[in-house]
């Protein structure tokens, strides 16, 4: 994120502790898609981590002033929605990954996005959400490591060990 | 395969959208707390 979109996010914060409600409509069209299919990565069903993302922008809106003093927008949504989410799971939530359409929309019975789908569904969390973070929201190591509280190496290395297995699970299914 | 293959095949794949009406639901959930806050404001300057 450029200093730019920083300074762009504090001006929003600044608005939304004054009280003006647009501002937070306007973080949410920053950070939102980012933080969903965070959520989704991490196996959270969908209508879950629509409700985690409500509770999230709620808890800026409830700040009041204070959201003025926030630093980074992004990683407060994303430690907000951590705690969220361990309170909510006493084990990760497993079950099949919603961050691919079903076979009967979007990427309607394309092979290829259902081998995408498979080799992501075989990585493990903490893999699979550097690998939408860094190919789908475009984030470097650092922005990523700021995002989840791990250090830019940590995140660099788990991309590189996803895209092994990627690789060699993609490569098994050749559609591309 | 090498790694730039395999990110330009993920890349083609469309992951999930935000729905629409999420955005519209937390803005009027944002809009009622804050009018709730300037009417306890508001009470609470009558109290006193």
């Amino acid at each position: 994120m450029s200093e730019q979109d920083r300074d762009r996010d504090k001006r929003l914060l600044r608005r939304l502790a004054g009280g003006d409600v647009n501002a937070l409509g306007e973080i949410y069209d920053r950070h939102a898609l980012t933080l969903y299919r965070w959520l989704l990565s991490r196996d959270v069903p969908r209508t879950e981590a629509q409700d985690i993302l409500q509770e999230c922008f709620l808890a800026l809106v409830d700040r009041g002033e204070r959201a003025a003093a926030i630093e980074d927008v992004g990683g407060y949504l994303f430690a907000v929605a951590r705690n969220k989410l361990s309170a909510r799971y006493r084990r990760p939530p497993t079950g099949s990954l919603e961050l691919i359409d079903e076979p009967e929309s979007g990427n309607s019975a394309d092979p290829e996005a259902m081998a995408v789908r498979e080799a992501l569904t075989a990585l493990p969390p903490e893999q699979r959400e550097v690998v939408v973070l860094k190919v789908w929201q475009g984030h470097t190591f650092a922005e990523i490591g700021s995002l989840l509280s791990i250090s830019p190496n940590t995140a660099s290395s788990r991309y590189r060990y996803a895209l092994q297995k990627l690789r060699k699970e993609l490569g098994e299914s050749e559609y591309g | 395969m090498d790694d730039q293959q395999v990110e330009d095949r993920l890349r083609r794949i469309a992951l999930a959208e935000l729905p629409g009406e999420l955005r519209w639901r937390i803005i009027a959930a944002a809009r009622r707390r804050l009018q709730m806050r300037r009417g306890n404001g508001t009470s609470l300057r009558r109290d006193t």
